[in-house]
Protein backbone atom coordinates (compact mmCIF):
# COMPACT_ATOMS: atom_id res chain seq x y z
CA UNK A 1 0.00 0.00 0.00
CA UNK A 2 0.95 3.62 -0.47
CA UNK A 3 -0.19 6.64 1.50
CA UNK A 4 -0.26 8.44 4.81
CA UNK A 5 0.80 6.24 7.75
CA UNK A 6 1.10 3.23 5.43
CA UNK A 7 3.81 1.67 7.59
CA UNK A 8 1.49 1.79 10.61
CA UNK A 9 -1.59 0.66 8.71
CA UNK A 10 0.16 -2.40 7.26
CA UNK A 11 0.46 -3.92 10.74
CA UNK A 12 -3.27 -4.69 10.68
CA UNK A 13 -2.83 -6.75 7.53
CA UNK A 14 0.16 -8.52 9.10
CA UNK A 15 -1.86 -9.36 12.21
CA UNK A 16 -4.72 -10.61 10.05
CA UNK A 17 -2.32 -12.85 8.12
CA UNK A 18 -0.80 -14.19 11.35
CA UNK A 19 -4.28 -15.00 12.65
CA UNK A 20 -5.27 -16.43 9.25
CA UNK A 21 -8.29 -14.14 9.33
CA UNK A 22 -10.35 -14.65 6.17
CA UNK A 23 -11.32 -11.59 4.16
CA UNK A 24 -14.99 -12.01 5.16
CA UNK A 25 -14.11 -11.65 8.86
CA UNK A 26 -11.79 -8.72 8.27
CA UNK A 27 -14.58 -7.02 6.33
CA UNK A 28 -16.86 -7.27 9.39
CA UNK A 29 -14.48 -5.63 11.88
CA UNK A 30 -15.83 -2.29 13.06
CA UNK A 31 -12.66 -0.26 12.75
CA UNK A 32 -12.57 3.07 14.60
CA UNK A 33 -13.69 6.07 12.54
CA UNK A 34 -12.14 8.21 11.12
CA UNK A 35 -8.82 6.41 10.86
CA UNK A 36 -6.29 5.49 8.21
CA UNK A 37 -6.27 1.89 9.43
CA UNK A 38 -9.92 1.51 8.44
CA UNK A 39 -8.78 1.35 4.82
CA UNK A 40 -7.82 -2.28 5.40
CA UNK A 41 -11.45 -3.04 6.31
CA UNK A 42 -12.62 -1.22 3.18
CA UNK A 43 -10.21 -3.21 1.03
CA UNK A 44 -11.45 -6.43 2.66
CA UNK A 45 -15.04 -5.48 1.84
CA UNK A 46 -14.07 -4.84 -1.70
CA UNK A 47 -12.38 -8.22 -1.88
CA UNK A 48 -15.55 -9.82 -0.50
CA UNK A 49 -17.55 -8.17 -3.29
CA UNK A 50 -15.14 -9.66 -5.76
CA UNK A 51 -15.23 -13.08 -4.09
CA UNK A 52 -19.00 -13.25 -4.28
CA UNK A 53 -18.84 -12.85 -8.02
CA UNK A 54 -18.11 -15.78 -10.26
CA UNK A 55 -14.47 -15.78 -11.27
CA UNK A 56 -15.14 -14.72 -14.88
CA UNK A 57 -17.28 -11.83 -13.77
CA UNK A 58 -14.66 -10.74 -11.23
CA UNK A 59 -12.07 -10.75 -14.01
CA UNK A 60 -14.36 -8.63 -16.15
CA UNK A 61 -14.85 -6.24 -13.21
CA UNK A 62 -11.11 -6.11 -12.83
CA UNK A 63 -10.86 -5.05 -16.45
CA UNK A 64 -13.55 -2.41 -16.03
CA UNK A 65 -12.16 -0.98 -12.84
CA UNK A 66 -12.78 -2.74 -9.58
CA UNK A 67 -16.06 -2.46 -7.64
CA UNK A 68 -16.04 0.46 -5.17
CA UNK A 69 -16.94 0.34 -1.49
CA UNK A 70 -17.43 3.35 0.76
CA UNK A 71 -17.24 3.97 4.48
CA UNK A 72 -20.88 5.04 4.57
CA UNK A 73 -22.34 2.25 2.49
CA UNK A 74 -24.93 0.01 4.11
CA UNK A 75 -23.49 -3.32 5.08
CA UNK A 76 -24.76 -6.27 3.14
CA UNK A 77 -26.72 -8.81 5.16
CA UNK B 1 46.29 -5.02 34.11
CA UNK B 2 47.22 -5.89 30.55
CA UNK B 3 47.40 -9.58 31.28
CA UNK B 4 44.80 -11.67 29.46
CA UNK B 5 41.76 -12.50 31.54
CA UNK B 6 40.05 -15.76 30.90
CA UNK B 7 36.31 -15.87 31.02
CA UNK B 8 34.13 -18.75 30.18
CA UNK B 9 30.55 -18.32 29.02
CA UNK B 10 27.78 -20.54 27.75
CA UNK B 11 27.26 -18.16 24.85
CA UNK B 12 29.33 -15.42 23.26
CA UNK B 13 27.46 -13.06 20.94
CA UNK B 14 29.42 -10.91 18.47
CA UNK B 15 27.78 -7.62 17.50
CA UNK B 16 25.49 -5.47 19.61
CA UNK B 17 22.85 -4.51 17.03
CA UNK B 18 19.22 -5.69 17.13
CA UNK B 19 20.20 -9.30 16.32
CA UNK B 20 23.05 -9.51 18.83
CA UNK B 21 21.32 -7.70 21.67
CA UNK B 22 18.24 -9.89 21.25
CA UNK B 23 20.34 -13.07 21.11
CA UNK B 24 22.20 -12.03 24.28
CA UNK B 25 19.03 -11.12 26.17
CA UNK B 26 17.29 -14.33 25.09
CA UNK B 27 20.35 -16.31 26.14
CA UNK B 28 20.29 -14.68 29.57
CA UNK B 29 16.55 -15.33 29.83
CA UNK B 30 17.24 -19.00 29.21
CA UNK B 31 19.62 -18.96 32.18
CA UNK B 32 22.87 -18.99 30.20
CA UNK B 33 25.96 -16.96 31.00
CA UNK B 34 26.38 -14.64 28.06
CA UNK B 35 29.04 -12.20 26.84
CA UNK B 36 28.06 -9.62 24.24
CA UNK B 37 30.96 -8.15 22.25
CA UNK B 38 30.43 -4.85 20.43
CA UNK B 39 33.12 -2.82 18.70
CA UNK B 40 31.30 0.53 18.76
CA UNK B 41 28.02 1.28 20.46
CA UNK B 42 25.19 -0.98 21.43
CA UNK B 43 22.19 -0.64 19.16
CA UNK B 44 24.14 -1.21 15.94
CA UNK B 45 23.17 0.26 12.60
CA UNK B 46 19.58 0.50 13.71
CA UNK B 47 20.02 2.85 16.64
CA UNK B 48 23.22 4.65 15.79
CA UNK B 49 23.54 4.92 12.06
CA UNK B 50 20.55 3.70 10.08
CA UNK B 51 16.87 3.44 10.86
CA UNK B 52 16.62 5.72 13.87
CA UNK B 53 18.63 8.68 12.51
CA UNK B 54 16.96 8.30 9.11
CA UNK B 55 13.60 8.29 10.80
CA UNK B 56 14.57 11.50 12.62
CA UNK B 57 15.36 13.13 9.27
CA UNK B 58 12.12 11.77 7.82
CA UNK B 59 10.28 13.36 10.75
CA UNK B 60 11.95 16.69 10.00
CA UNK B 61 10.91 16.28 6.35
CA UNK B 62 7.35 15.55 7.51
CA UNK B 63 7.26 18.73 9.61
CA UNK B 64 8.35 20.77 6.60
CA UNK B 65 5.68 19.15 4.44
CA UNK B 66 2.94 19.52 7.06
CA UNK B 67 3.79 23.19 7.47
CA UNK B 68 2.62 23.78 3.90
CA UNK B 69 -0.84 22.62 4.99
CA UNK B 70 -1.22 25.05 7.89
CA UNK B 71 -3.16 27.74 5.96
CA UNK B 72 -5.76 25.14 4.98
CA UNK B 73 -6.50 24.72 8.70
CA UNK B 74 -6.62 28.44 9.43
CA UNK B 75 -3.12 28.67 10.88
CA UNK B 76 -0.68 31.29 9.70
CA UNK B 77 2.99 30.99 10.55
CA UNK B 78 6.22 31.91 8.82
CA UNK B 79 7.60 29.12 6.63
CA UNK B 80 9.92 26.91 8.70
CA UNK B 81 13.64 26.73 8.00
CA UNK B 82 15.92 23.76 8.54
CA UNK B 83 19.21 23.54 10.41
CA UNK B 84 20.65 20.26 9.24
CA UNK B 85 23.09 20.12 12.15
CA UNK B 86 20.26 19.81 14.64
CA UNK B 87 18.14 16.75 13.74
CA UNK B 88 19.57 13.29 13.72
CA UNK B 89 22.49 14.08 16.02
CA UNK B 90 21.90 12.16 19.20
CA UNK B 91 18.20 11.69 18.70
CA UNK B 92 18.61 7.95 19.05
CA UNK B 93 20.14 8.22 22.52
CA UNK B 94 16.74 7.69 24.08
CA UNK B 95 16.35 4.28 22.48
CA UNK B 96 16.81 1.30 24.78
CA UNK B 97 20.21 -0.16 23.76
CA UNK B 98 21.94 3.22 23.74
CA UNK B 99 20.28 4.21 26.98
CA UNK B 100 21.37 1.06 28.73
CA UNK B 101 24.91 1.59 27.60
CA UNK B 102 24.85 5.19 28.80
CA UNK B 103 23.61 3.99 32.17
CA UNK B 104 26.38 1.43 32.28
CA UNK B 105 23.62 -1.12 32.62
CA UNK B 106 24.48 -3.53 29.83
CA UNK B 107 27.11 -6.13 30.49
CA UNK B 108 29.45 -6.60 27.60
CA UNK B 109 33.01 -6.52 26.44
CA UNK B 110 33.95 -4.00 23.78
CA UNK B 111 36.37 -4.58 21.00
CA UNK B 112 36.82 -5.80 17.49
CA UNK B 113 36.69 -9.50 17.35
CA UNK B 114 38.43 -12.02 15.19
CA UNK B 115 37.21 -15.58 15.71
CA UNK B 116 39.89 -18.19 16.11
CA UNK B 117 39.60 -21.88 15.49
CA UNK B 118 38.47 -24.14 18.30
CA UNK B 119 36.56 -22.55 21.11
CA UNK B 120 38.76 -19.63 21.97
CA UNK B 121 37.98 -16.03 21.15
CA UNK B 122 40.72 -13.47 21.53
CA UNK B 123 39.66 -9.86 21.62
CA UNK B 124 42.03 -6.96 21.25
CA UNK B 125 40.18 -3.90 22.43
CA UNK B 126 40.19 -0.53 24.06
CA UNK B 127 38.26 -0.03 27.26
CA UNK B 128 37.10 3.44 28.12
CA UNK B 129 40.23 5.12 26.77
CA UNK B 130 42.55 3.14 28.99
CA UNK B 131 45.39 0.93 27.85
CA UNK B 132 44.61 -1.61 25.15
CA UNK B 133 44.28 -5.04 26.52
CA UNK B 134 43.39 -8.44 25.32
CA UNK B 135 40.66 -10.41 26.82
CA UNK B 136 40.08 -14.02 26.06
CA UNK B 137 36.53 -15.27 26.07
CA UNK B 138 35.72 -18.94 25.87
CA UNK B 139 32.34 -20.38 25.08
CA UNK B 140 30.64 -23.52 23.92
CA UNK B 141 28.49 -21.63 21.46
CA UNK B 142 28.70 -18.42 19.49
CA UNK B 143 26.26 -16.23 17.65
CA UNK B 144 27.72 -13.95 14.97
CA UNK B 145 25.57 -10.84 14.54
CA UNK B 146 28.01 -8.30 13.11
CA UNK B 147 25.63 -6.72 10.59
CA UNK B 148 26.75 -5.16 7.32
CA UNK B 149 27.97 -1.97 5.71
CA UNK B 150 27.15 0.18 2.71
CA UNK B 151 28.51 -1.24 -0.53
CA UNK B 152 30.69 0.99 -2.67
CA UNK B 153 30.77 0.51 -6.42
CA UNK B 154 33.89 0.11 -8.48
CA UNK B 155 34.15 3.05 -10.90
CA UNK B 156 36.66 5.88 -11.31
CA UNK B 157 36.66 8.35 -8.39
CA UNK B 158 33.97 6.42 -6.56
CA UNK B 159 35.50 7.77 -3.34
CA UNK B 160 33.92 11.14 -4.16
CA UNK B 161 30.52 9.59 -3.48
CA UNK B 162 29.00 9.42 -0.01
CA UNK B 163 27.11 6.53 1.51
CA UNK B 164 24.25 6.96 3.95
CA UNK B 165 26.74 6.98 6.88
CA UNK B 166 28.34 10.21 5.60
CA UNK B 167 25.01 12.02 5.52
CA UNK B 168 25.12 12.74 9.23
CA UNK B 169 28.26 14.85 8.68
CA UNK B 170 26.49 17.25 6.28
CA UNK B 171 26.18 20.75 7.68
CA UNK B 172 24.10 22.10 4.83
CA UNK B 173 21.58 20.57 2.48
CA UNK B 174 23.25 20.04 -0.90
CA UNK B 175 21.55 22.06 -3.64
CA UNK B 176 21.54 19.02 -5.86
CA UNK B 177 22.15 15.38 -5.11
CA UNK B 178 22.23 12.21 -7.21
CA UNK B 179 21.25 9.08 -5.36
CA UNK B 180 22.43 5.86 -6.92
CA UNK B 181 20.07 3.03 -6.03
CA UNK B 182 16.33 3.45 -5.47
CA UNK B 183 15.52 0.56 -3.16
CA UNK B 184 14.42 1.24 0.43
CA UNK B 185 17.41 3.33 1.57
CA UNK B 186 17.87 5.32 -1.65
CA UNK B 187 14.17 6.10 -1.97
CA UNK B 188 14.04 7.24 1.64
CA UNK B 189 17.09 9.47 1.37
CA UNK B 190 15.84 10.93 -1.92
CA UNK B 191 12.49 11.78 -0.43
CA UNK B 192 14.15 13.43 2.60
CA UNK B 193 16.60 15.50 0.53
CA UNK B 194 13.76 16.66 -1.74
CA UNK B 195 11.75 17.80 1.29
CA UNK B 196 14.84 19.65 2.53
CA UNK B 197 14.97 21.56 -0.76
CA UNK B 198 17.63 19.65 -2.73
CA UNK B 199 17.12 18.90 -6.38
CA UNK B 200 17.24 15.10 -6.33
CA UNK B 201 17.96 12.66 -9.16
CA UNK B 202 17.28 9.02 -8.34
CA UNK B 203 19.22 6.59 -10.50
CA UNK B 204 18.18 2.94 -10.54
CA UNK B 205 19.48 -0.02 -12.54
CA UNK B 206 16.23 -2.00 -12.23
CA UNK B 207 13.41 -1.06 -14.60
CA UNK B 208 11.50 0.55 -11.72
CA UNK B 209 12.21 2.07 -8.32
CA UNK B 210 11.52 -0.10 -5.25
CA UNK B 211 11.70 -3.10 -7.54
CA UNK B 212 10.93 -5.55 -4.73
CA UNK B 213 7.54 -3.96 -4.09
CA UNK B 214 4.24 -4.41 -5.94
CA UNK B 215 4.41 -2.80 -9.38
CA UNK B 216 1.54 -0.42 -8.51
CA UNK B 217 3.43 0.69 -5.40
CA UNK B 218 6.53 1.47 -7.48
CA UNK B 219 4.46 3.39 -10.00
CA UNK B 220 2.65 5.42 -7.32
CA UNK B 221 5.91 6.28 -5.58
CA UNK B 222 7.57 7.26 -8.85
CA UNK B 223 4.58 9.53 -9.53
CA UNK B 224 4.68 11.07 -6.06
CA UNK B 225 8.44 11.60 -6.26
CA UNK B 226 8.14 13.27 -9.65
CA UNK B 227 5.43 15.48 -8.15
CA UNK B 228 7.93 16.54 -5.48
CA UNK B 229 10.41 17.52 -8.16
CA UNK B 230 12.55 14.38 -7.91
CA UNK B 231 13.91 13.17 -11.23
CA UNK B 232 13.45 9.42 -11.41
CA UNK B 233 15.67 7.60 -13.91
CA UNK B 234 15.14 3.83 -13.86
CA UNK B 235 16.79 1.25 -16.09
CA UNK B 236 20.23 2.86 -16.17
CA UNK B 237 23.14 0.72 -17.31
CA UNK B 238 25.37 1.65 -14.36
CA UNK B 239 27.65 4.49 -13.31
CA UNK B 240 30.67 5.18 -15.49
CA UNK B 241 32.53 7.69 -13.33
CA UNK B 242 32.43 10.67 -11.03
CA UNK B 243 34.72 13.62 -11.61
CA UNK B 244 35.48 16.66 -9.54
CA UNK B 245 34.08 19.65 -11.43
CA UNK B 246 34.92 23.31 -10.85
CA UNK B 247 31.79 23.51 -8.73
CA UNK B 248 30.60 20.23 -7.32
CA UNK B 249 30.76 16.87 -9.03
CA UNK B 250 30.07 15.49 -12.48
CA UNK B 251 28.49 12.05 -12.57
CA UNK B 252 28.33 10.05 -15.78
CA UNK B 253 25.87 7.18 -16.05
CA UNK B 254 24.89 4.86 -18.86
CA UNK B 255 21.54 4.54 -20.58
CA UNK B 256 20.62 2.17 -23.40
CA UNK B 257 21.15 4.93 -25.99
CA UNK B 258 24.37 6.37 -24.61
CA UNK B 259 25.81 8.21 -21.61
CA UNK B 260 24.37 11.09 -19.63
CA UNK B 261 26.09 13.58 -17.36
CA UNK B 262 24.75 15.14 -14.21
CA UNK B 263 26.25 18.14 -12.44
CA UNK B 264 25.51 17.75 -8.73
CA UNK B 265 26.81 18.89 -5.37
CA UNK B 266 26.75 15.38 -3.93
CA UNK B 267 26.41 11.75 -4.92
CA UNK B 268 25.08 9.17 -2.49
CA UNK B 269 25.49 5.44 -3.09
CA UNK B 270 22.65 3.26 -1.78
CA UNK B 271 23.46 0.09 -3.64
CA UNK B 272 23.49 -2.79 -1.23
CA UNK B 273 24.58 -3.97 2.12
CA UNK B 274 27.23 -6.72 2.27
CA UNK B 275 28.01 -8.43 5.57
CA UNK B 276 30.81 -7.29 7.88
CA UNK B 277 32.98 -10.31 7.15
CA UNK B 278 36.45 -8.82 6.70
CA UNK B 279 37.52 -8.27 10.32
CA UNK B 280 36.35 -11.76 11.26
CA UNK B 281 38.68 -14.55 10.32
CA UNK B 282 35.75 -16.78 9.46
CA UNK B 283 37.58 -19.49 7.48
CA UNK B 284 39.77 -20.08 10.54
CA UNK B 285 36.62 -20.73 12.53
CA UNK B 286 35.23 -23.02 9.82
CA UNK B 287 32.42 -20.61 8.99
CA UNK B 288 31.55 -20.63 5.28
CA UNK B 289 30.41 -17.50 3.48
CA UNK B 290 28.39 -17.01 0.33
CA UNK B 291 27.96 -13.88 -1.83
CA UNK B 292 29.31 -11.63 0.93
CA UNK B 293 27.29 -13.06 3.81
CA UNK B 294 27.63 -15.83 6.40
CA UNK B 295 25.94 -18.96 5.08
CA UNK B 296 23.35 -20.39 7.46
CA UNK B 297 20.84 -23.20 7.28
CA UNK B 298 17.17 -22.74 8.17
CA UNK B 299 18.00 -22.98 11.87
CA UNK B 300 20.65 -20.23 11.46
CA UNK B 301 23.51 -22.62 12.11
CA UNK B 302 26.66 -21.87 10.14
CA UNK B 303 28.93 -24.49 8.65
CA UNK B 304 30.72 -24.60 12.04
CA UNK B 305 28.67 -26.80 14.38
CA UNK B 306 28.98 -24.51 17.44
CA UNK B 307 28.44 -21.19 15.64
CA UNK B 308 25.14 -19.61 14.64
CA UNK B 309 24.55 -16.31 12.83
CA UNK B 310 21.69 -13.82 12.88
CA UNK B 311 20.62 -10.53 11.33
CA UNK B 312 22.02 -8.64 8.35
CA UNK B 313 25.22 -10.70 8.27
CA UNK B 314 23.16 -13.65 7.02
CA UNK B 315 21.94 -11.56 4.05
CA UNK B 316 18.39 -12.84 4.42
CA UNK B 317 16.16 -9.91 5.27
CA UNK B 318 17.96 -6.65 6.17
CA UNK B 319 15.26 -5.49 8.57
CA UNK B 320 15.29 -4.84 12.30
CA UNK B 321 12.22 -6.94 13.01
CA UNK B 322 13.82 -9.85 11.15
CA UNK B 323 17.19 -9.35 12.87
CA UNK B 324 15.56 -9.52 16.31
CA UNK B 325 13.56 -12.59 15.28
CA UNK B 326 16.74 -14.28 14.03
CA UNK B 327 18.66 -13.26 17.16
CA UNK B 328 16.03 -14.91 19.33
CA UNK B 329 15.90 -18.09 17.26
CA UNK B 330 19.71 -18.32 17.03
CA UNK B 331 20.10 -18.07 20.82
CA UNK B 332 17.39 -20.66 21.41
CA UNK B 333 18.82 -23.06 18.87
CA UNK B 334 22.36 -22.55 20.17
CA UNK B 335 21.46 -23.07 23.81
CA UNK B 336 18.59 -25.51 23.70
CA UNK B 337 19.31 -27.32 20.48
CA UNK B 338 15.70 -26.75 19.46
CA UNK B 339 16.44 -26.70 15.76
CA UNK B 340 13.64 -24.13 15.27
CA UNK B 341 13.24 -22.88 11.76
CA UNK B 342 13.94 -19.18 11.25
CA UNK B 343 11.79 -18.98 8.13
CA UNK B 344 10.50 -15.45 7.69
CA UNK B 345 6.79 -16.01 7.31
CA UNK B 346 5.06 -12.67 7.83
CA UNK B 347 7.30 -9.63 7.54
CA UNK B 348 5.63 -6.22 7.56
CA UNK B 349 7.92 -3.53 6.21
CA UNK B 350 7.86 -0.19 4.48
CA UNK B 351 9.56 3.13 3.92
CA UNK B 352 9.06 6.54 5.47
CA UNK B 353 9.10 8.29 2.15
CA UNK B 354 6.57 10.88 1.03
CA UNK B 355 4.29 9.06 0.14
CA UNK B 356 4.90 6.28 2.63
CA UNK B 357 4.70 2.75 1.31
CA UNK B 358 4.40 -0.59 3.08
CA UNK B 359 3.64 -4.20 2.39
CA UNK B 360 3.36 -7.63 3.92
CA UNK B 361 3.14 -10.98 2.14
CA UNK B 362 3.11 -11.46 -1.60
CA UNK B 363 2.80 -8.79 -4.27
CA UNK B 364 -0.11 -9.22 -6.70
CA UNK B 365 2.27 -10.64 -9.32
CA UNK B 366 3.81 -13.10 -6.85
CA UNK B 367 0.37 -14.16 -5.61
CA UNK B 368 -0.82 -14.76 -9.16
CA UNK B 369 2.32 -16.80 -9.81
CA UNK B 370 1.41 -19.24 -7.01
CA UNK B 371 -1.28 -20.63 -9.33
CA UNK B 372 -3.87 -20.17 -6.57
CA UNK B 373 -6.86 -18.14 -7.84
CA UNK B 374 -6.75 -14.74 -6.14
CA UNK B 375 -9.07 -11.83 -5.50
CA UNK B 376 -7.81 -8.26 -5.29
CA UNK B 377 -9.34 -5.21 -3.64
CA UNK B 378 -7.93 -1.74 -4.18
CA UNK B 379 -9.21 1.26 -2.22
CA UNK B 380 -7.91 4.74 -2.98
CA UNK B 381 -7.09 6.92 0.01
CA UNK B 382 -9.48 9.48 -1.47
CA UNK B 383 -12.34 7.13 -0.46
CA UNK B 384 -11.27 7.33 3.19
CA UNK B 385 -12.79 10.11 5.26
CA UNK B 386 -9.74 10.45 7.49
CA UNK B 387 -7.51 10.98 4.45
CA UNK B 388 -9.86 13.74 3.25
CA UNK B 389 -9.96 15.40 6.68
CA UNK B 390 -6.17 15.32 6.93
CA UNK B 391 -5.68 16.49 3.35
CA UNK B 392 -3.75 13.33 2.51
CA UNK B 393 -5.79 11.70 -0.22
CA UNK B 394 -2.93 10.34 -2.33
CA UNK B 395 -2.32 6.61 -2.26
CA UNK B 396 -4.18 3.33 -2.11
CA UNK B 397 -4.50 0.09 -0.19
CA UNK B 398 -4.37 -3.11 -2.20
CA UNK B 399 -5.45 -6.35 -0.57
CA UNK B 400 -4.68 -9.62 -2.31
CA UNK B 401 -6.23 -12.84 -0.96
CA UNK B 402 -6.76 -16.36 -2.19
CA UNK B 403 -10.20 -16.78 -3.74
CA UNK B 404 -11.24 -18.93 -0.79
CA UNK B 405 -10.72 -15.81 1.32
CA UNK B 406 -7.46 -16.91 2.94
CA UNK B 407 -5.20 -13.92 3.56
CA UNK B 408 -2.07 -15.70 2.33
CA UNK B 409 -2.33 -17.33 -1.12
CA UNK B 410 0.77 -19.41 -0.29
CA UNK B 411 -1.09 -21.10 2.52
CA UNK B 412 -4.61 -21.10 1.16
CA UNK B 413 -6.92 -23.94 2.15
CA UNK B 414 -6.87 -26.93 -0.10
CA UNK B 415 -3.30 -26.42 -1.28
C1 LIG C 1 19.90 4.16 6.35
C2 LIG C 1 19.25 2.91 6.85
C3 LIG C 1 17.92 2.93 7.21
C4 LIG C 1 17.31 1.76 7.67
N1 LIG C 1 15.98 1.81 8.01
C5 LIG C 1 15.37 0.71 8.45
C6 LIG C 1 14.01 0.76 8.85
O1 LIG C 1 13.34 1.80 8.78
N2 LIG C 1 13.44 -0.39 9.30
C7 LIG C 1 14.15 -1.56 9.38
O2 LIG C 1 13.58 -2.57 9.79
N3 LIG C 1 15.43 -1.63 9.02
C8 LIG C 1 16.07 -0.53 8.56
N4 LIG C 1 17.40 -0.60 8.22
C9 LIG C 1 18.10 -1.89 8.33
C10 LIG C 1 18.51 -2.17 9.78
O3 LIG C 1 19.31 -1.12 10.27
C11 LIG C 1 19.26 -3.49 9.86
O4 LIG C 1 18.51 -4.50 9.22
C12 LIG C 1 19.50 -3.92 11.31
O5 LIG C 1 20.20 -2.93 12.01
C13 LIG C 1 20.26 -5.25 11.34
O6 LIG C 1 20.61 -5.59 12.65
P1 LIG C 1 21.92 -6.46 12.97
O7 LIG C 1 21.93 -6.64 14.44
O8 LIG C 1 21.94 -7.64 12.10
O9 LIG C 1 23.14 -5.56 12.47
P2 LIG C 1 23.62 -4.11 12.93
O10 LIG C 1 22.50 -3.29 13.42
O11 LIG C 1 24.42 -3.58 11.79
O12 LIG C 1 24.57 -4.39 14.17
C14 LIG C 1 25.80 -5.06 14.02
C15 LIG C 1 26.72 -4.64 15.14
O13 LIG C 1 27.88 -5.45 15.11
C16 LIG C 1 29.01 -4.64 15.39
N5 LIG C 1 30.19 -5.28 14.82
C17 LIG C 1 30.52 -5.42 13.52
N6 LIG C 1 31.66 -6.10 13.39
C18 LIG C 1 32.08 -6.40 14.63
C19 LIG C 1 33.21 -7.09 15.15
N7 LIG C 1 34.13 -7.62 14.34
N8 LIG C 1 33.32 -7.22 16.49
C20 LIG C 1 32.39 -6.68 17.32
N9 LIG C 1 31.30 -6.02 16.89
C21 LIG C 1 31.14 -5.88 15.56
C22 LIG C 1 28.68 -3.31 14.75
O14 LIG C 1 29.43 -2.26 15.34
C23 LIG C 1 27.19 -3.19 15.02
O15 LIG C 1 26.94 -2.52 16.23
C24 LIG C 1 18.04 0.56 7.77
C25 LIG C 1 19.39 0.56 7.43
C26 LIG C 1 20.00 1.70 6.98
C27 LIG C 1 21.44 1.66 6.62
Amino acid sequence: MVGEQAVEVIQIAAAAMAGEVPAERLAEVEFAYPTFTAIVGLAARQVVHALRMPLDEARAWGALGRPRVAEWERREA
Amino acid sequence: MNAPRNDRFDLVVLGGGPAGVTAALRGAELGATVALVEQHRLGGTCTNDGCAPTRVLARAARFLRDATQLPAYGISAPPPTLDLRAPGGDAADGLPPAREEADGGTPGARGRRRPRPRRHRDIPGRERGRARRRRLLEADRFVIACGGHARRLDFPRQELAMTYSDIWQLERTPRSVAIVGAAATGAQLGSIFAAFGSHVTLLEVAPRILAGEDADVSAALAGAFTGHGIEVVAGIGGIRAIEQARRGLRLTYRLADGERELAVDAVVLAVGWPGNLEPLDLPAAGVATERGYVRVDETLRTSAPNIWAAGDITGRMMLVQSATFEGRVAAENALRGDGHSARHAIVAHGGFTDLEYASVGLTETQAAATGEPIAVGVVPYADLDRAVIDGRTEGFCKLVVARDGHPDPRRARGR
